[in-house]
């Protein structure tokens, strides 16, 4: 696979993205509009201003810098192996930029926090990405032979995107989203996150708004950070459910039986299902006889027939509609059951437990966008980045509150200009000595990216350092 | 990895059994080479004997043979040609001897080009899964820690209590649960089954019954030679300026590559030209590039891995890096202006001519490339039509472009037994009507999308010639003939550029014939 294109390739997503912004014609939005929608959200001054005042360097700096403690893969007993501090490791973390007009600067890096900090004032990028930790800083990659200049190591990094759900949503399409599609996102968070964390023992996973459409996943625990591509790729395929493309009506196939992270998932997405997707408040699947007619696409001819009849007559709810769907597609199942076993395992129809399944599944389920997560060179936007479309601010979203987040309440930096200048005209003289950041939301959100990511990133940090020099004394003290 | 020492059997353990060699103990991971004098007669006949094995190997991959009529052909062939005996001590130990020998020979003479290297990892990795999948569970379980593979064993309680979970995995282990051994396995070692969902997965590690242990063994062995190899690629140059096996290592290499359409600087005879693209997506293009060019023509755009599947086909074609930029550009500034393509594609059309980045010449992806790659999602058009599109969508394609219901029956057949290639030559043989006797080799076709084109396009230049000339059909090559099916070299052809050696002790100076490669 030649990584070197894959690493260039950035075009996809703004293609299809086109020029629209997020646009919100749901009448069911949890928050209404703030009277700031009509005022700017993104200007070249605003974004200066931002990176002048309110930006997180220092939080950035100490995560990307994790206190120069390179990862370590864990040993039999989980604990990661002992490594040595490398006082240049941020130094060797690929940036990327993208000033104004779209001109795109790969391999920036810096010494430390101070020279992050006057690269991006002076620079002012619209877009920041995070890469990888080369083996050298990266702005030294010609200087050295073909080679030499390789990806070390990176977090593991997942990218959902609403354009990649335009096959099942109803309410929008392309870069278009309301609180109802939102939901996709919301599931897509819930059921990664249990398995990131039962499955895989990962602890430090930060998720983030992407400022438009999506969510980026960033784990950092060391395992993550030490994966292989190929370890990348077995994870974001272990997470892969609904597969295949415009040429494949199915696009998810469950075996049975199911994996016990499927279960786990179902258990979890099944209510949702029945919350957003089949109510006319949601998606509509079941509440509108144009979406209902491709369910029913899926299902045998006599049952399709009989569902249809009936609920051409209306009276039933969407829930009521599922519910029979489900007891005629057992029906059906048990009739089937003498005639299945005849045929050869891959003939056979899939059973009504499977394609009750694989309904709920093609529906809720994550879609990941593998490439982002298999490549360590990879780039993704950066927390606390500005998508220059709508101005907002890409922050972390708290998992454990997923639910109750609305990415139309997030900030702007038109927006937290405006609350910079509210707290100043309320507050006088005194504002002063008080900063920016905590004249504005951006309080609560640095606050969050703390209290839910970087503290225990540095617990973590921490007892790796003890046992590096528990290590040293044991050692030297022994003659 | 884990160090050479702690993965050598132990003297102890190669030397008991009297009458009789463990079967687990035959099998090597070839962590240590070979220090020792061999003829060069012999250093060339076992090398041959083992490329006949790996030769069938992807002879029967590339025929899509599997599961039991794989193992029955894979071992008539190693009986054959490389016997691991277990009969008695004497016999095992020669066995073993011509097994390291061989692998580590053509270790060196494969080291030295990505392709190559690639080839040879993909052969042995497949051979040594083949020898493990042999031992029994029992076996198995002895295996492992004679190579000093440490795997942590789930003791019975903690196994008795994830029953359950254990035993919802596809393809548990259902009847034996109770004998069967679990292992407890770092996830990262146990990639090929968290991505298949084979395993149960709980906290960072991966329950995994012995059974299914084979694939985390294959994976650390095939890590190890994949880095050898590349450790051995730096010796090369130095260990094939020996004039004894030099040429021997040279040759052994070149006869097994099919035509890779590296070259694609536009000094290929096709040499296309934008304006021909049209015409030729309709008459000589295989379906997959059909599809991405009726893609790229509809919406004026094709994501990242559509355009290089189809960008480096049409560089194998011929079509030159001036005339690929105008191409593309043509194409995405029908919805995006001058500007959005130069700062956003214009590299990457450079890129893939080797012109931006690490100036790797990229080669045009062959069939397996694209039936085993990234399989296309939503809004991608790359792949393999006949392996990545479902049984409706295809066969409405097919009528699409005029294929007849006879011959539609017979790809779909052939698609529906999996036989991908099978189902795209049928698809050459539907559309070139006659291309028997038109003499037109059809070498690839069914392997290779460019060589797909190349024979159609030769076949369309030979009817437009030959409509006066005579029919006479000088080779008429059979189509379809996948190498190792007769045609290709046979090994003993290969003719080493020294004399004949006499059998005189090779190693003088440089360490012997069996040159040392440096094991991890």
């Amino acid at each position: 696979m030649p990584t070197a294109a894959m690493e260039v390739d950035k075009g996809d997503q703004e293609m299809v993205a086109g020029a629209s912004g997020v646009e919100s014609k749901a009448p069911v939005r949890s928050k209404g509009v703030s009277a700031d929608d009509d005022r700017e959200a993104f200007s070249p001054d605003l974004l200066r201003i931002y990176y002048a005042r309110l930006f997180p360097y220092e939080q950035m700096y100490r995560w990307l810098g994790y206190s120069n403690m390179p990862a370590s893969l864990p040993d039999s007993s989980g604990k990661p192996q002992p490594v040595d501090e490398q006082a240049d490791f941020f130094s060797k973390r690929e940036f990327s930029f993208t000033i104004e007009d779209d001109v795109y600067i790969r391999y920036q890096c810096f010494a430390d926090q101070k020279e992050f900090e006057q690269q991006v004032q002076r620079k002012q990028p619209h877009k920041i990405d995070i890469g990888a930790i080369f083996t050298l800083p990266p702005k030294n990659h010609l200087a050295v032979k073909p080679g030499a200049f390789q990806p070390v190591e990176r977090e593991l990094v997942f990218d959902i995107d609403l354009t990649d759900y335009d096959d099942v949503r109803t309410c929008c399409s392309g870069a278009k989203i309301c609180n109802r599609c939102w939901s996709y996102m919301t599931m897509a968070v819930e059921v990664m996150d249990v398995g990131l964390r039962q499955d895989f023992g990962f602890k430090h996973i930060l998720w983030v708004y992407s400022g438009r459409r999506g969510v980026h996943c960033w784990v950092a625990d060391d395992a993550a950070r030490a994966l292989t591509n190929e370890g990348r790729g077995a994870v974001a395929d272990y997470f892969g459910v609904v597969a295949g493309n415009d040429n494949q009506s199915k696009k998810v196939n469950v075996s049975l039986p199911i994996h016990p992270s499927l279960r786990r998932a179902y258990e979890t997405l099944e209510p949702l299902f029945l919350e957003h997707i089949i109510t006319e408040e949601g998606q509509g699947l079941l509440s509108d006889p144009s979406h209902w007619g491709k369910l029913l696409a899926t299902v045998p001819e006599d049952v399709r027939q009989t569902l249809e009849g009936r609920w051409k007559m209306g009276g039933s709810s969407p829930a009521d509609k599922w519910e029979e769907l489900v007891e005629e597609m057992e029906k059906k199942g048990r009739k089937q059951q003498q005639l299945a076993k005849k045929m050869k395992p891959a003939d056979r129809p899939p059973t009504p437990e499977q394609w009750r399944y694989e309904v709920v599944f093609e529906h809720t389920y994550p879609r990941l966008d593998v490439n982002v997560s298999k490549g360590r060179n990879h780039l993704l936007k950066s927390p606390f980045a500005v998508h220059p479309k709508t101005g907002r601010v890409c922050v972390p979203i708290d998992p454990a509150h997923v639910r109750e987040f609305d990415p139309f309440t997030v900030p702007t930096l038109g927006q937290l200009q405006r609350q910079i200048d509210k707290y100043d005209k309320e507050h006088g003289e005194e504002t002063k000595s008080v900063s920016s950041i905590n004249k504005t939301e951006m309080k609560k959100y640095v606050q969050q990216f703390e209290d839910t990511f970087l503290t225990g990133l540095y617990k973590g940090i921490r007892v790796k350092k003890r046992d590096r020099t528990e290590r040293i004394a044991a050692v030297t003290t022994d003659f | 990895m884990i160090g050479i020492a702690s993965m050598r059997p132990s003297a102890a353990a190669l030397k008991k059994d009297v009458g009789g060699v463990e079967r687990h103990k035959a099998i090597s991971m070839y962590n240590e080479a070979p220090f020792e004098e061999i003829t060069l007669d012999e250093f060339e006949l076992v090398a041959l004997d083992r490329l006949q094995v790996l030769r069938k190997i992807e002879d029967l991959k590339a025929r899509n043979v599997r599961g039991d009529d794989f193992r029955r052909a894979l071992r008539e062939s190693l009986h054959k040609y490389m016997k691991l005996s277990t009969l008695n001590e004497e016999s095992a130990s020669a066995d073993k001897r011509k097994d390291t020998i061989s692998h580590f020979i053509l270790r060196l003479a494969y080291c030295r080009s990505e392709d190559l290297r690639r080839w040879f990892l993909t052969q042995e990795t497949a051979l040594f899964r083949h020898r493990l999948e042999e031992l029994s569970p029992a076996e198995m379980s002895k295996f492992i820690p004679e190579h000093g593979l440490f795997f942590e064993v789930v003791t019975p309680e903690r196994k008795a209590a994830l029953r359950s979970k254990l035993l919802s995995i596809p393809a548990a282990p259902v009847m034996e649960f109770d004998r069967t051994t679990y292992y407890r396995i770092p996830f990262w070692q146990a990639s090929d089954l968290i991505g298949k969902r084979q395993v149960y997965l709980e906290g960072g590690f991966a329950y995994v019954p012995v059974q299914r242990v084979v694939t985390i063994v294959v994976a650390r062995y095939r890590m190890g030679i994949s880095k050898s190899l590349m450790e051995a690629s730096n010796h090369f140059a130095y260990v094939t300026s020996d004039s004894r096996f030099g040429p021997l290592l040279q040759n052994m290499s070149k006869q097994y590559l099919g035509r890779d359409f590296g070259n694609g600087d536009g000094t290929d005879p096709d040499n296309i030209k934008p304006g021909m693209l049209n015409s030729l997506a309709e008459r000589s293009m295989p379906l997959c590039m059909k599809q991405l060019h009726s893609a790229l023509n509809r919406e004026h755009k094709l994501k990242h891995w559509g355009r290089l599947q189809y960008g480096l086909f049409l560089k194998g074609a011929g079509l030159s890096v001036d005339d690929a930029m105008a191409f593309w550009q043509a194409m995405f500034t029908k919805i995006m202006g001058l500007d959005q393509f130069q700062k956003q594609y214009a590299y990457n059309v450079r890129h893939m001519y080797g012109k931006e980045g690490k100036r790797t010449n990229y080669t045009p992806y062959s069939c397996l490339k694209i039936i085993m790659g990234n399989p296309p999602a939503a809004g991608d058009h790359h792949g393999c039509p006949y392996r990545h599109y479902d049984e409706d969508h295809l066969s409405s394609l097919l009528s699409q472009v005029r294929i007849g219901a006879t011959d539609k029956d017979a790809i779909l057949r052939q698609v529906k037994s999996k036989n991908y290639q099978l189902a795209c030559q049928r698809h050459f043989e539907a559309t070139h009507k006659g291309y028997e006797a038109s003499g037109v080799s059809t070498d690839g076709v069914g392997n290779h999308p460019n060589a797909w084109m190349h024979a159609s396009m030769e076949f369309h230049k030979e009817k437009a010639a030959g409509a006066s000339g005579a029919q006479s059909s000088p080779a008429g090559k059979a189509i379809g003939r996948r190498p190792g099916e007769g045609g290709a070299p046979s090994p003993a052809a290969v003719v080493p550029a020294t004399p004949s050696p006499s059998p005189s002790p090779a190693g003088t100076g440089k360490g012997g014939a069996a040159t040392r490669v440096p094991a991890s």
